[in-house]
């Protein structure tokens, strides 16, 4: 008989874990779901019992909380997209924030079996030369100074706690753009609005993928005990005007350069423009391969269609209420 | 075959962009194949009826017409569909990237050529020339130029595909490079048609030439060897076989109109 699972899921802060936290609580072989929330005076999800730890100051408080409650599993939700810097945004992923988790999950006498964390498709260059579809092999040297370059150096903290550790199965989901449960990615921003900004002369493939498949991605990871890099996304790839037709909005066309200085005059005449996080997302898109994972048996339950329903969904929703930012700062 | 991971896309076109039918039959490009350059080919039965392959042919031209006349020849005459890989600077330009994309032009990288090769079994275009075969000089038309880094030679070889050269005699008549320039990094050829008809419609204007594309018999690669000077060994033997075949059509070509 499988022996129940015992969870901690880090980073609640943060939306993504609320979906995650959902669909392990779901599961019949999980036995217990904690969270731990990584900085001071963050709103939490109320989905499970929370501490707050703030992991990049000192790792063994997260050491005491693994053994204090027989942890077997650690989700690692910091690096996941949007914190990784919205294409480009942000300064860095979370890099000490995985070196700490890494030395916990690591500790000597440590009975994790499975350390999920979760990085992101932003890990790949957006550029006309690169391949259709990106893979999880594919090699790629990102500027230094770039976010990316954190997430490639995050990664590659998590690969060597793999190495070292070989009872310990390190799966790195690398997720597309968010999409669903009120999460708001750089690209679903885009799509949420009306009119929806069209590039003169571009209309290259995107991908989306819905945070119900996030979570059960990361369900999928933890109960198969995955290790290896897989890239996640929600079924299909779709073209920008056509997705901007799904989203149903008003469409109208712009030019793809970035006009963050206007922005907030764009705004305010409700003329649509393409943040500069998005202008080589716009011009030449990104779809990722996610044959590796299905490969391992899990298959998402949506598509792009339904994600860009999400997307409309969440944009109703917000006329109704207050918005749920992506990131709760 | 297909993988059974193919992504679903949402439209006619298929996960590479290109449109279902590729050049339009009744469209002004198989006008101009069939009335203006009287296209006639050799050697069809050596493009695979079915798998993957890598052709392979000789380019020049400012706009060349070469990767669209053989596009257009095989889906016509093998009922095909043949994916040209196209430098990316192509896909920088507005508007040029997607028409590119709906005609089976793809970003020329090797995950690509392998995607396309080994796991959608199509037929795969590339020039060995690259950017050398647009500017060569009218004085060295059909003098094929070094094939780069033998990575068409890899490429075919991780995929276990055959390579398929394909020789085109009268292409590199209708647009004669007369001269070049070079503009930071790039370099462009001047044609003929461009210093007598304006640099815009000197780029599509070309002249009627009368056209003879021969395929030549497919060349297998064993791919256990990696060598790198294997693969130029290789790279010059596709190059000496196509030259061989082009120095032959040149010799019996009567005239540069009638062929």
């Amino acid at each position: 008989m499988t022996k129940p699972r015992r969870i901690v899921v880090t980073d609640v802060q943060l939306p993504i874990a609320a979906p995650i936290l959902r669909a392990l609580r779901a599961s019949s072989v999980v036995e217990f779901v904690g969270g731990v929330a990584t900085r001071e005076g963050t709103r939490v999800s109320d989905e499970c019992d929370v501490e707050v730890i703030p992991l990049a100051s000192d790792h063994r408080a997260f050491v005491a909380y693994l053994q204090s409650r027989d942890i077997d599993t650690v989700v690692q939700c910091g690096l996941a997209p949007d914190r990784a810097g919205r294409l480009c945004t942000r300064t860095e992923a979370d890099v000490i924030g995985t070196m700490c988790t890494g030395a916990a999950v690591g500790h000597e006498g440590s009975v994790i079996r499975n350390w999920v964390v979760l990085s992101s498709t932003s890990i790949y260059p957006v550029d006309s030369h690169a391949s259709l579809m990106q893979r999880e092999g594919a090699a790629h040297a990102p500027d230094p100074e770039s976010p990316q370059a954190s997430l490639v150096e995050a990664e590659d903290y998590a690969r060597d706690v793999a190495l070292r550790n070989p009872q310990i199965n390190v799966s790195i989901l690398r997720l597309q753009q968010l999409v669903g449960d009120g999460l708001r990615g750089a690209l679903s921003r885009v799509f949420a609005r009306s009119p929806v900004p069209l590039p003169i002369g571009f209309d290259p493939p995107i991908q989306f993928l819905h945070a119900e498949d996030a979570a059960a991605a990361v369900c999928f990871a933890v109960l198969h005990e995955l290790a290896g890099v897989f890239n996640v996304a929600s079924e299909g790839q779709i073209r920008w005007s056509a997705a901007a037709r799904a989203a149903e909005g008003i469409e109208m066309p712009v030019l793809p350069i970035g006009a963050s200085a206007f922005a907030p005059l764009l705004d305010r005449f409700r003329l649509p423009h393409l943040p500069d996080d998005v202008i080589d997302l716009a011009r030449f898109g990104q779809v990722v391969d996610t044959a590796k994972l299905e490969r391992a048996g899990f298959r998402p339950k949506h598509d792009q269609l339904t994600c860009l329903r999400a997307i409309q969904e969440d944009r109703a929703a917000e006329g109704r209420g207050p918005e749920k930012r992506t990131e709760a700062e | 075959m297909t993988t059974g991971h193919e992504p679903r896309t949402l439209s006619v076109e298929d996960r590479w962009g290109r449109d279902a039918g590729g050049h339009p039959p009744d469209g002004l490009f198989a006008t101009a194949y069939r009335s203006w350059f009287r296209v006639e080919w050799e050697g069809l039965e050596h493009v695979p009826d079915e798998g993957g392959a890598l052709l392979v042919s000789n380019h020049a031209g400012m706009m060349p017409v070469d990767g669209g006349i053989i596009q257009h020849g095989i889906q016509l005459e093998k009922r095909r569909a043949v994916y040209m890989l196209a430098h990316h600077g192509f896909f920088r330009i507005p508007f040029m990237g997607r028409t590119l994309n709906r005609i089976g032009s793809v970003v020329a990288h090797p995950d690509n050529a392998h995607r396309l090769l080994a796991e959608d079994d199509r037929l795969v275009l590339v020039f060995p020339e690259g950017a050398k075969g647009p500017v060569k000089p009218a004085s060295e038309r059909y003098r094929l130029q070094r094939f780069g880094r033998g990575g068409f030679i890899e490429t075919a070889m991780r995929a276990d595909v055959p390579v398929v050269p394909i020789v085109l005699m009268g292409t590199e008549d209708s647009t004669p490079t007369m001269s070049t320039l070079t503009i930071g990094d790039q370099t462009m050829p001047i044609t003929w048609n461009s210093l007598v008809l304006g640099p815009l419609l000197g780029a599509v204007a070309h002249l009627p030439v009368k056209i003879r594309a021969r395929v030549l018999p497919p060349i297998h690669f064993d791919g256990s060897s990696g060598s790198r000077s294997l693969l130029m060994d290789r790279a010059e033997h596709v190059r000496s076989e196509m030259q061989t075949a082009l120095d032959d059509l040149y010799r019996k070509r009567r005239s540069v109109w009638e062929g």
